[in-house]
């Protein structure tokens, strides 16, 4: 329909050819060159610039409109509002300002007419002037901008045209176009040779790694086996993996065999009560068991535990193709019909919701980790995670798991920490599961998506429990669209490494930070390094930054040692009583101890094990393991949240039909009726909550400056000096909400000096508003739950008012 | 907790507001919450005990099964603290000794006997009755009937079980057939107009229990029994007087009324010309009396076009009205076309007026043959007529008799969106905020006066004048300025809380009720929660507005007018509900009320951003756990936010008294923190 219009001409030259442009403006693409208040990256060219552009700001941002120009490189679709501070020349690069769009991500490119709207594709042209712009992201952002009448026609048309003919969409090879263009420059390479990882997170790559995290848990009995360092083992499976401190290497060599892909049982998380959390593959079942293959694996499955549940994933559980589906029809609801611009009719949209299943997914693996923490609060067993293949939603019931229990893993870097160990080492595809290149798409799936939904959901429902933000989950979202990130550009450790091998080191060493050597850095354009996800200064700026952070999270006692000993809970279930070896199976939320459950149990071989067990596993321990899941769903009601004096009570999820909701923030960023009203407002805005510690820690930093201020002046009033110091120390013992190092809310400068994070803030406003013309009438739009009225204030009249406004309203 | 009370008495009230416009009168709001007392200590005042009664009705079966952890040692953590002290109350209560004669006396059954409100009194007690719950299972204990609540208690479950339910509330009883139970085994289920229906299991042959249901049929419809209702046994006193919340003097002085075009007429002190309007109307200044009852006999039920809001700058009006009496041999009546005229040339911005219709044309249609209608816009020239398409009262009680079979007792996890989708709830919710915004907007943009009406216009008519104007102004978004206009749209314009709610009336299948109140307050939380900060109440205030519409413990809802009101004496025989909220208003305060004076709220009237009410409808089911009450900890934060604001103070003083430093460019910057808009009202 698009490409059929007979009278337009076609491609029209309005961009020189890329290369050419590169090099012509090669000499002078130094770092953080400011182009027309564009701050660029290295090497990034400007292609087409329209001034008087208006941004549509959704509701998250405080909705409105935000005047500035509009820009487009090659690697992305820039909007610097025309208020903003002059970038500082010497702050490092930051790939995407707080309004810009990466061309990788973005979908569709839609132009909006006097009386039509035209999908613009590289092929086609545009019969008409747009007045507005609308970019359909592959992270379901809907962007939109609106041309003034001012604004130049030549430029808007232009810029559309340019956007279009470069935000290429997916398929093979453009990813790499778009990496060099983004990170390819020689500046670009050197910077990000340069930069030091995060030393917060735990990656996992190296043996050290591991051990912290065995060290962390209070995992005794279990060692760090690097059999697998060269991939030969396993190819999917990371360097180091935590096995039996009773199995040898040399015994551990020939478990392999025995599973799907030789993803053995691994361990992943021990629980405080003393439970072990571990994962595989399924077995290969048409291999013979030696009996001293049998005791390695029984040792394998049992570690140091008397009993082991196995928790079957792929029974009951939405397979990567049901997820796949689910977010497709998603993305149709909430974006609706891209080409037309028209939404999914609103009547029925909780029945449309339901039916795309993609909550019923969320709370199926919700449900599935929520027992798998029960029984791991039950106390020592081995509870092993099996899936076929183990690479995919074992990664999400682990994963959720430790959140759900383990307080660490709901701070920033721990979450982070856990994605490196459960999903990044542990082979997650996520280059074959994003599909980045359109080279797979029957493996296409956004298993980590709705990982991502989950951890939200935990959120919504617990948000004083993390440290974390849906900020942060929304932004971590968004760059899983971003092809630029080693994270997600691999599927496993092997790739990942092959790939830096033939680079620099820059980002894969092995054993902690290696020195990069010179010779590596400016050779080869094709591919640059890539940077990991977590690398988050390098994508946003700090004002994005500060809020994925809580400002009122309990701070988490890290010295706090998880040893295995915690007491079990006095009316927690005895367990203990099944027979020594006993295995069960659990799935669809029932216990049974199948004969083929352990393939060598069954039949021939096992005969030996059974005579070194007194019984054979009896289903007697099994009403107490029922007890254990029903106690959860019956006690769920009573449950209060847990408070912080017990941090290891897990976070059971609501998941009654109500309390499982819509991620709106994400997928509803772009539903048409939220913009339907908006008003031009200036772009200041901010949350109560982020106001209010702002100002503690404005008030904070007062105090202590008046405090020594007062030391220095007298030393007449000791005692009226003692309570403030006493509130200092108080707030470093976390007394007060605020743990005192939040280095990301206020930016570090003198205290008395510095300035709101993020522009004028509400409390200066009521005054300002006064002051101004306190009869002046204004307006607010509403919006999702967390909408942000208070930054609001009086139009500025000089801005044309959307001409959607009335018409809107009168229909 | 007694340092979060006291911190909040300085609460920046008065501070948050630096300016107070003129048409609007300074709330006292702040002035009484610095001399009450924090709540632990004065848990023995009638007020307190009142208080968390309430809270406990809220928490009602929640709390029995919430408490288990709050009996324990666990440090009062704000998540408990309400339970807990709910808990305080049953033991305080139970020590009374008057009715031991009733009892065999021993223990267990003094710790099942039902706290009481002043002028309340026990009818009957029940041992051994069991509670058919059904989401722990049944459980037995013991069951009071008293003339104002039933309160069933059980000792069996650490912590004790608690039902309680205001005989208000009760829609129908039922005895059911519960062999299960075992035989002579007689069940009853009582039908709550709240969304629940809990089931309790009795023998039959003890003389004792028959007498509950009788005492609990008679008590229950008090005014098929002629007994009085409730509220006017009520014997409790409160610091504040909720009757004088609203003066419609002062709040018609408070628009800037009368001015050269409207008046404050008192054509209808004595109810002659309109029995269900209030005594004090606005009309226009130029419309004698004469020509008003002519108007009057035009319009069904005489309920002639009246002033409701007046936009302060524009002088663009909210008129409202009932149908006019058209019929299908299109009448016409010159006053009435006069009349309109009037209104439009009120307001100098604008020529036209717009009529909002709130049915549905065909509706409208159906109407018109029955002797009512529409205007006709060929007769009233400039005058634009819309329908707003709003089903009538019949669809909205069945849209609710399916929202409480989705909701009560299982959830359908499977398909819970899609059944929600089925019963229409939100999808009316929406309609009726699609239409207020379009009132407001025609209003604030369009700068024109608009008349709404529906057929007798005290229905849909009120919930969207009163929708918008919540919109348009700012002051109905206060604690008391809600109140002001609860009790100015739907209370004295003669919503008909009575016949809609079925007060103290057996006949639960009368067709005049419907839920329309329920709809406008959900409407209103839908709006709270599009802007969080817009509104200085909380959801607290308005589930407990919607408990006291059908408890019957207050004379606010009571009554279809004003008219019946002013004969049964209610403000002088009954407590308004707003001497209770108003003694209490810290409790139903929302701590980040950020005073947009002059912002015109539109909420996103798109299904996709309107939420069921969970917290309302399904908040008895035990698994909905109440959320996180992060706004308890913001409220903490806003503590520690004072505390550090006073000791910089403090310190800065003693700082500059100590006159050792010379610059003072500090100090200057401190006092900007005083205004910032959040409250620390704890």
């Amino acid at each position: 329909m698009l490409m059929g219009s007979k009278t337009t001409f076609k491609v029209r030259q309005i961009v020189p050819d890329m290369k050419e442009r590169m090099l012509s403006h090669g000499g002078l693409h130094t770092r953080g060159r400011d182009m027309f208040g564009l701050h660029c990256l290295p090497g990034e060219c400007v292609l087409q610039r329209a001034v008087l552009v208006r941004k549509k700001l959704c509701a998250r941002e405080g909705g409105g409109w935000l005047a500035g120009t509009l820009f487009c490189t090659h690697f992305r679709v820039a909007f610097v509002p025309q208020d903003c501070q002059k970038p500082d020349d010497n702050a490092d690069p930051v790939l995407l300002g707080d309004h810009d769009v990466a061309l990788a991500s973005i979908e569709k490119v839609v132009a909006v007419g006097p009386s039509r709207t035209k999908l613009v594709t590289p092929n086609s042209s545009l019969k008409f002037t747009p007045e507005e712009l609308v970019l359909y992201c592959r992270d379901l952002r809907v962007v939109c901008f609106l041309f003034d009448r001012l604004t130049p026609e030549t430029q808007a048309t232009e810029i559309t045209y340019s956007i279009a003919k470069t935000y290429q969409p997916l398929k093979p090879g453009t990813i790499l176009s778009f990496q060099n263009a983004a990170l390819g420059s020689v500046e670009m390479k050197q910077f990000l040779s340069n930069r030091r990882r995060d030393t917060q997170i735990n990656w996992f790559e190296s043996t050290s790694d591991w051990e912290r995290d065995l060290e962390r848990t209070g995992a005794t009995g279990w060692r760090v086996s690097a059999v697998n360092d060269r991939f030969e083992m396993a190819t999917s499976l990371p360097r180091f993996n935590v096995v039996p401190q009773k199995v040898l290497d040399t015994e551990l060599k020939k478990t392999f065999a025995h599973f799907n892909e030789g993803r053995i049982p691994r361990w992943c998380w021990r629980h405080p009560r003393g439970s072990d959390l571990l994962r595989m593959a399924s077995f290969q079942n048409n291999i013979y068991h030696e009996k001293d293959d049998i005791r390695n694996l029984e040792t394998l499955l049992f570690g140091g535990q008397q009993q082991c549940v196995v928790v079957e994933l792929a029974e009951d559980m939405p397979t990567p193709a049901d997820i796949q589906l689910a977010h497709t029809r998603l993305r149709a609801l909430c974006l609706g019909d891209i080409s037309t611009s028209v939404s999914v009719p609103d009547d029925k949209w909780l029945s449309t919701l339901e039916a795309t299943r993609w909550l019923d997914h969320a709370r199926c693996c919700l449900k599935k980790a929520a027992e798998v923490s029960c029984l791991l609060r039950g106390g020592h067993m081995t509870v092993i995670l099996q899936e076929p293949e183990d690479r995919d939603l074992n990664c999400v019931v682990s994963s959720l798991v430790q959140v759900m229990c383990d307080p660490h893993c709901r701070t920033l870097p721990g979450f982070q920490g856990l994605v490196q160990k459960e999903w990044v080492m542990a082979g997650h595809r996520f280059l074959s599961r994003a599909n980045y290149h359109r080279e797979s798409d029957k493996e296409e799936a956004p298993v980590f998506l709705l990982f991502l939904d989950c951890v939200w959901q935990l959120w919504a429902q617990y948000p004083s429990h993390f440290q974390l933000t849906g900020d942060y989950l929304l932004a971590l979202h968004d760059s899983v669209h971003v092809p630029l990130f080693s994270t997600f550009l691999s599927n496993c450790q092997r790739e990942r490494s092959r790939r830096s091998q033939r680079l620099s080191q820059s980002y894969t060493p092995v054993n902690g930070w290696r020195e990069v050597l010179p010779r590596d850095t400016s050779q080869d354009p094709v591919d640059p390094p890539l940077p990991p996800v977590w690398d988050w200064s390098l994508q946003y700026s700090c004002n994005r930054r500060a809020r994925f952070t809580h400002p009122v999270s309990q701070p988490v006692s890290s010295q706090l040692v998880l040893n295995g000993n915690l007491n079990a809970h006095p009316d927690s279930h005895k367990l203990t009583d099944g027979a020594p070896g006993s295995v069960f199976l659990l799935s669809r939320g029932t216990f049974s101890s199948p004969s083929n459950l352990l393939p060598w149990r069954n039949g021939g071989g096992s005969g030996s094990y059974r005579k070194s067990h007194r019984r054979a596993p009896s289903s007697e321990s099994l009403p107490g393991l029922e007890r254990v899941i029903k106690a959860w769903s019956l006690s769920e009601p009573s449950k209060p949240p847990p408070g912080p004096q017990d941090p290891h009570e897990p976070l059971l999820p609501l998941l009654l039909g109500p309390c499982v909701r819509v991620w709106r923030d994400c997928y509803l960023r772009g539903a048409l009726q939220a913009q339907a009203f908006c008003h031009p407002t200036p772009a200041s805005m901010y949350h109560p909550v982020d106001q209010l510690a702002w100002e503690v820690q404005q008030l904070r930093d007062k105090l202590a400056l008046a405090s020594t201020r007062h030391a220095a002046a007298t030393t007449k009033k000791q005692e009226s000096r003692r309570p403030a110091a006493n509130l200092n120390q108080n707030s470093n013992n976390g007394t007060f909400l605020f743990s005192a190092p939040r280095p990301s809310l206020v930016p570090r400068g003198p205290p008395p000096t510095s300035t709101p994070p993020r522009a004028p803030i509400p409390a200066a406003a009521p005054p300002r508003l006064a002051g101004r013309d306190a009869s002046k009438r204004t307006f607010l739009f509403g919006h999702p739950a967390d909408a942000r009225p208070d930054q609001r204030y009086a139009p500025t009249p000089s801005i044309r008012l959307p001409k959607n406004n009335g018409p809107s309203l009168g229909s | 907790m007694e340092k979060q009370s006291s911190a909040g008495g300085y609460g920046a009230d008065g501070l948050a507001h630096p300016v107070v416009p003129s048409r609007k009168p300074s709330r006292p709001l702040g002035s009484n919450s610095g001399s009450r007392q924090p709540s632990f200590e004065a848990l023995d005042s009638p007020t307190e005990s009142h208080v968390e009664w309430c809270k406990q009705l809220i928490a009602a079966t929640i709390s029995s099964q919430i408490s288990g952890q709050i009996s324990g040692s666990v440090p009062p953590d704000p998540v408990s603290r309400d339970f807990k002290v709910g808990r305080r109350t049953d033991l305080r209560v139970s020590r009374r000794p008057d009715l031991m004669a009733l009892r065999d006396g021993n223990k267990q059954a003094q710790m099942e006997e039902a706290p009481r409100v002043p002028g309340e009194s026990i009818k009957a007690i029940a041992k051994d009755v069991m509670y058919i719950c059904p989401f722990t299972g049944a459980v037995s204990g013991t069951l009071t009937v008293t003339d104002y609540k039933l309160y069933f208690k059980s000792l069996e479950r650490d912590p004790p079980f608690i039902l309680d339910v205001n005989l208000g509330a009760i829609s129908r009883l039922e005895t059911i057939g519960v062999q299960s139970h075992g035989e002579n085994t007689r069940g009853m289920e009582i039908v709550c107009k709240d969304m629940r229906n809990p089931r309790f299991a009795y023998k039959k042959e003890e003389q004792s229990k028959l007498e509950i249901f009788e005492m609990l049929t008679k008590h229950a419809f008090p005014l098929s029994n002629d007994l009085p209702l409730f509220a006017f046994l009520y014997k409790e006193t409160f610091p504040e007087d909720g009757w004088k919340v609203y003066d419609p003097a002062v709040e018609y002085k408070r628009m800037g009324l009368p001015n050269e075009s409207w008046t404050i007429s008192k054509i209808n002190s004595s109810y002659e010309v309109c029995d269900t309007y209030p005594a004090l109307l606005v009309v226009p200044t130029s419309i004698k009396d004469d020509e008003l009852r002519r108007v009057a006999s035009f319009r069904a039920k005489h309920r002639i076009p009246v002033l409701s809001w007046i936009h302060p700058e524009t002088q663009a009006t909210i008129v409202r009205c009932s149908q006019p009496l058209v019929g299908p041999t299109d009448r016409r009546c010159k006053e009435d076309e006069r009349y309109l005229q009037t209104i439009m040339d009120a307001n100098a911005q604008s020529h036209k007026l717009t009529v909002f219709d709130a049915r549905q044309s065909s509706m409208a249609d159906t109407n018109k043959a029955k002797d009512g209608g529409y205007e006709i816009e060929s007769f009233y020239p400039n005058v634009e007529l819309n329908f707003l398409e709003i089903p009538n009262i019949h669809v909205m009680r069945e849209s609710l008799r399916k929202l409480k079979e989705v909701v009560y007792p299982t959830i359908d996890e499977a398909h819970w969106l899609s059944s929600v989708d089925s019963t229409h709830w939100l999808e009316y919710i929406r309609l009726l905020l699609a239409g207020a915004v379009r009132i407001a907007d025609k209003l604030e943009s369009g700068k024109t006066s608009v008349v709404v009406h529906c057929s007798d216009g005290w229905d849909r008519t009120a919930q969207l004048t009163s929708l918008a104007m919540l919109m348009l102004d700012s002051y109905y978004r206060t604690l008391r300025g809600f109140q002001v206009l609860l009790e100015k749209e739907w209370v004295s314009f003669g919503h008909k809380f009575a016949a809609r709610v079925g007060h103290g009336d057996e006949n639960h299948a009368n067709s005049e009720r419907s839920p329309l109140f329920v709809q406008f307050i959900d409407c209103v939380w839908q709006m709270m929660r599009q802007f969080p900060a817009a509104f200085e109440f909380n959801e607290l205030f308005l589930i407990t507005i919607l408990d006291h519409l059908y408890s019957c413990l207050f004379g606010t809802f009571l009554y279809n007018s004003e008219h019946e009101r002013v004969g049964k004496e209610v403000p002088g025989e009954t407590v308004s509900l707003w001497s209770y909220i108003n003694s209490q208003s810290e409790d139903f305060t929302n701590p980040f009320y950020i005073n947009y004076e002059n912002h015109v709220l539109y909420p996103v009237a798109s299904l996709r951003h309107l939420e069921l009410w969970v917290s309302y409808y399904v908040r008895w089911n035990p698994r909905m756990r109440p959320q996180m009450p992060v706004h308890q900890s913001l409220k903490e934060m806003l503590v520690v936010r004072a505390e550090l604001q006073r000791r910089v103070e403090d310190l800065q003083r003693e700082a500059s008294s100590s006159r050792s430093i010379s610059s003072s460019s500090d100090h200057a910057s401190s006092p900007s923190h005083t205004g910032t808009p959040l409250h620390t009202t704890v």
